[in-house]
């Protein structure tokens, strides 16, 4: 058994009269501690993997199994709880809180969580220690991404899902983000998701899931991944 | 554009409403509270058109001849004249002695196109006299309560002549209640016969005064009518007659004493004559008689004088329009706090219109249209609501809120239903200052995005930078609180503008509704101060020998009594009246007691505040706190008495004392014998007994009445149902409050939270995706408005107290002094209950907060 599967998944959702089908039966396996990169073209149905995996909702049809525990079955107060504690979340435009500084934004995602790791380090770790106190709007887009990803990994979180993590940062920037993406990963043994259109990004994850017209096209096993550091797009 | 428009109301039909409902309630406020002076004018302006009220009421010392009555009519601009008698007299109802005037009615002559019908009189029930035997009563509580139609009254003339000598006959039938709009406030007035207040008012037939001479002349002048009678216009037209009224009365006297004396003449003429054929000493002491009344009508002829009194001479009418104008003050502190807040509501939920619709403004500035063409969207957008709210707002406020306080003030007069006045000027106003207000506030928000160019309207709006606070600096603060209670903290303190308007709002709303509690408490706690721990006697009895004393005091129904000395008089601040301070007040009590330790078993000489408890002494009198103010005097001054012969005498004030109504300075007898030169006259018994209701009162009453010698009892009991008439308004006045301040708090609320949550989605849907369950998310977003309710409550206090302080000395009475003792849970409650509206709209909004979709989170920064 598998660390998470999904198997034969379906969303639809209503539209007034329309139903739109955004997943038509998705089936995949993904094993602990493994980089996976979901990729495919916009309105392929990536969001909507992203969004049930990180219980954010609940699926039409078809079981999502994530930790021997059946998350597709969750009432809206366990899909919380899911969130709460195995789940780290990345987005792609950061939404830090502009209220807190750097250390409060790690800080909120910790107070609710069982086994948070330190937090002075964590942010040392995405090397940010020099602007711990700073506000987010003090920060450039790079910057702002590391905190978010400290947020999200402060939490000590089963599974870090990143939605185009590089999506609003230019290259080299984004190079250094997949980089600390794929460090944690390999020195904290989490399981990293992520969605991306940027089919350039492929080698580096141990496994690739293409994903199109709400199906998975294809599953692809990469022994050796690259570092993100030869990677050219 | 206009399509646009139109379209985006429906969509954000939630915005659309807040802004109506703010301008409803606003402009409900401003126009009904306003109009509402207006229309207590304006119907008691149609009233006395209607019923003929007079203009100008002439009295003459020595009554107008037909002759005097002819030179009036002669004057120019006088519509109407009606002479007419009147006098006052006594009659016993249950033992106990009332006093009434009898005024006339023109002898079954009541058209009311009569033009010389004047103070014509409003039926209420029953019919108008149709003979000389019958009367009608004023209607009021007191003729109410006694008199009954069908019921036969007996008059007495109160004084040793016979009432026979004025009146044709002493017995009427009562045939009909009336009103009648020469008064129609609660006070009568004064007498100079029985208890010297007037209890009552009859009218009998212009025939059965029996005098040649009238007493009164009312008089009614042309084109008067046409005006409202509290404008100056109205003034205009009236002076020329008073002036040409005043110019003749000398004229009219002079004429009167020439007649007087000519007729002397004539008499001492034939009587010397007479002497001259028959010299007997007889003659000659009447002859001696005649010269000797010949020269006091001389000396009399000073005094003589017709008094010319206008409609602003008059109490009833004074005493409305001073109600009038009272309401008018207290109506002139809202409008502001509305306009006000409705001008911050509507700012924050503009700008955060304008800044949701950034992308669309920088897509039309792209394609073209000019800066003013975009801004008409949104101004057209708030002027649709505003002006739509602010209409209807306008109708019902000008209906809903003159009705009720037309009514509450009708509970103390007597004026017919409420007739609407013309209020284009105020509906104008109000409506056009909300909708500028908001126009203002749309243009404003409007402004900073116009400026910007397209590229950049299109980009997202950098979001307002974090700042720290000052609270950081205190650490151990600041590092003890969990970063929810960090972003609340900072959050109130960046959004100053929301701040303000919240704790204006929510404040106004606590203001409101203290003051509603605390006028209530006033007045009742006032009820139980006076009658429960001021004044501690049952009943006061009146009487003139001692054998009524005697027989008073033994009866065993009372079980204690103390006897004093009590007369009305004047007190002034001076004994010179030219001088600046110089302030008088007349019905004074006079209260003397020889007993200062037995005294203060009746009455409670205290200070106010401290509660301290004084006892009478030598060294100088207890004046009641509001003649003390009415005075400007304070302890250790010289207050100047009146004594029982009319000399002015001064005294030093030792004592301040509590007491709510009517006017009293108490003292030792020796006090007043040192001071005044002889023995203060004792007569008044203050009495308690067993237990006082409505049975005993009357049977204790007759039984005392009917003993030989005693003039009057007044049963404390009496005094306490005018109070309680004045609860009543209270009450309604304190409903209007609190369910104004709900609706102003709601409104308030309801829109901030809106704001608020619509501005911070993104930052909702994170936390929520974070794993923040229901309840930690609303507490997340909740805490500030709670914070900000709490602090808006706490201003709410304060501000309250001053407006319950203006309300309270704006509706001030002549003998009445409101203390200003609000209960404590006065103030939990108006508190708490503006802390639970705010729960509430929290708990209203929170369905909207779970319904708000995490997917928010992946969207782009908007």
């Amino acid at each position: 058994m598998s660390f998470i599967e999904f198997n034969d998944v379906k969303k639809k959702y209503r539209m007034g009269d329309v139903t739109i089908e955004a997943l038509s039966g998705a089936s995949f396996n993904i094993e602990k501690g493994e980089f996976v990169v979901i990729a495919g073209p916009s309105g392929a149905g990536k969001s909507t993997i992203l969004n049930l995996l990180g219980g954010m909702d609940s699926v039409s049809s078809g079981e999502i199994v994530v930790d021997g525990q059946k998350v597709s079955s969750y009432n809206s107060k366990e899909l919380t709880t899911y969130r709460r504690y195995d789940i780290g979340f990345v987005f792609q435009f950061y939404n830090l809180v502009q209220n807190l500084t750097v250390k409060e934004n790690v800080e909120m995602a910790t107070q609710i969580c069982k086994h948070p790791l330190d937090i002075e380090q964590t942010i040392e770790a995405v090397g940010l220690k020099e602007r711990m106190n700073n506000f987010p709007a003090q920060l450039s887009g790079g910057e702002q991404q590391r905190v978010a990803i400290a947020r999200a990994l402060a939490k000590n979180p089963k599974i870090l899902l990143c939605d185009e993590p590089t999506g609003a940062l230019d290259y080299q920037t984004g190079k250094s983000v997949l980089k600390l993406l794929q460090n944690t990963c390999i020195n904290n043994n989490v399981t990293v998701v992520v969605i991306t259109h940027n089919l350039a990004l492929t080698p580096m994850g141990n496994k690739v899931i293409r994903v199109k017209n709400g199906t998975v096209s294809g599953v692809e096993i990469n022994e050796n991944p690259t570092s993100i550091d030869l990677i050219e797009w | 554009m206009f399509k646009d428009t139109l379209r985006e109301i429906k969509k954000s039909l939630g915005r659309f409403i807040s802004l109506f409902a703010i301008c409803f309630i606003g402009v409900a406020f401003f126009a009904g509270l306003t109009a509402s002076s207006g229309d207590m004018k304006n119907s008691s302006d149609l009233y006395y058109d209607d019923y003929n009220l007079c203009d100008i009421e002439v009295m003459s010392s020595i009554g107008f001849t037909s002759e005097d009555i002819n030179k009036i009519q002669e004057i120019d601009g006088i519509q109407g004249i009606y002479p007419t008698c009147r006098t006052d007299a006594v009659t016993v109802f249950d033992g106990v002695q009332s006093t009434l005037r009898i005024l006339t009615v023109p002898d079954g002559n009541y058209n009311p196109n009569n033009s010389n019908y004047i103070n014509q009189l409003r039926l209420k029930e029953g019919r108008l006299p149709e003979n000389d035997h019958e009367c009608v009563i004023k209607y009021s509580d007191f003729a109410s309560n006694k008199i009954k139609i069908g019921d036969t009254l007996v008059v007495n003339s109160g004084t040793d002549d016979d009432i026979c000598d004025t009146l044709y006959n002493n017995t009427y039938e009562v045939v009909g209640m009336v009103y009648s709009p020469y008064y129609v406030s609660y006070h009568l007035g004064s007498s100079n016969v029985g208890s010297g207040k007037l209890d009552f008012v009859m009218y009998v037939y212009d025939s059965c005064f029996l005098s040649d001479l009238y007493t009164d002349v009312f008089i009614t002048v042309k084109g008067a009518k046409d005006q409202n009678c509290y404008s100056d216009k109205y003034k205009e037209i009236i002076s020329p007659v008073t002036d040409a009224l005043e110019s003749i009365s000398f004229e009219r006297l002079n004429i009167r004493l020439d007649d007087i004396i000519e007729e002397l003449d004539s008499n001492r003429k034939e009587l010397s004559d007479k002497y001259e054929q028959y010299p007997l000493p007889a003659l000659e002491s009447a002859i001696k008689e005649i010269d000797e009344n010949k020269e006091e009508f001389n000396e009399k002829r000073k005094d003589w004088e017709w008094y010319i009194l206008d409609r602003e001479s008059q109490y009833s009418f004074m005493d409305y329009k001073s109600s009038a104008d009272k309401m008018n003050n207290i109506a002139m502190v809202f409008p502001v706090f509305f306009i006000l807040v409705a001008a911050l509501c509507c700012l924050t939920t503009m700008t955060r219109m304008v800044d949701e619709q950034r992308e669309t403004i920088g897509t039309y500035k792209a394609l073209g249209y000019s800066k003013l063409a975009i801004a008409m969207k949104y101004v057209a957008y708030s002027l649709i609501a505003s002006l739509t709210g602010g209409f209807f707002g306008c109708i019902f406020g000008l209906k809903v809120f003159p009705y009720i306080i037309y009514n509450c003030w009708n509970i103390i007069y007597y004026l017919p239903p409420i007739r609407y006045g013309k209020h284009m000027v105020i509906s104008i106003v109000s409506v056009v200052s909300m909708t500028g207000t908001i126009v203002l506030a749309t243009i404003y928000s409007c402004i900073y995005a116009l400026r910007e160019v397209p590229a950049s309207l299109m980009r997202p709006k950098s979001p307002k930078n974090g700042k720290k606070i000052f609270l950081e600096h205190i650490g151990f603060i600041w590092n003890r609180l969990n970063f929810s209670s960090k972003v609340t903290a900072r959050n109130i303190l960046r959004y100053k503008k929301r701040f303000f308007m919240t704790v204006v709002g929510v404040a106004g709303g606590c203001a409101l509704m203290y003051a509603g509690f605390a006028i209530k408490d006033s007045i009742s706690a006032l009820i139980k101060k006076q009658f429960e721990e001021i004044i501690k006697y049952d009943l006061s009895i009146n009487y003139e020998t001692d054998d009524a004393k005697k027989e008073v005091i033994s009866n065993p129904k009372l079980t204690n009594s103390i006897v004093i000395s009590e007369y009305t008089g004047m007190a002034s601040s001076s004994d010179n009246s030219d001088s600046d301070v110089y302030k008088e007040k007349d019905n004074v009590y006079i209260d003397v007691t020889d007993d200062t330790e037995l005294f203060m078993d009746y009455i409670t000489l205290r200070k106010r505040n401290t509660k301290i408890v004084y006892q009478l002494d030598n060294e100088g009198v207890c004046v009641t706190e509001k003649l003390a103010k009415d005075l400007g005097l304070k302890e250790g001054n010289i207050i100047y008495i009146q004594g029982k012969d009319l000399t002015v005498k001064g005294f030093k004030i030792s004592h301040i004392v509590e007491m709510y109504s009517n006017s009293y300075i108490y003292m030792t007898s020796g006090l007043y014998s040192q001071v005044f030169g002889s023995d203060p006259e004792y007569n008044t018994i203050y009495a308690m007994v067993n237990n006082v209701d409505n049975e005993t009162e009357k049977n204790l009453g007759r039984e005392i009445m009917d003993i030989d010698g005693v003039k009057g009892t007044i049963f404390q009991i009496s005094n306490v149902s005018t109070f309680l008439d004045m609860i009543s308004t209270m009450n309604l006045v304190t409903y209007i409050l609190v369910i104004s301040a709900a609706a102003l708090s709601f409104v308030v609320l309801y829109n901030l939270t809106n704001v608020n949550v619509s501005e911070r989605i993104r930052e909702i849907a994170t936390i929520k995706v974070l794993g923040f369950y229901d309840n930690e998310v609303a507490s997340y977003v909740y805490r500030e408005n709670i914070i900000i309710s709490v602090i808006g409550a706490f201003a709410g206090l304060f501000l309250g107290m001053a407006l319950h302080n203006y309300i309270m000395i704006t509706l001030e009475m002549e003998n009445i002094m409101f203390g200003n003792a609000v209960r404590p849970v006065s103030f939990v409650l108006s508190f708490v209950i503006t802390v639970a509206f705010s729960l509430f709209v929290n708990i209203t909004m929170y369905g909207k907060l779970k319904r708000i979709p995490m997917v928010e989170s992946l969207k782009a920064v908007e």
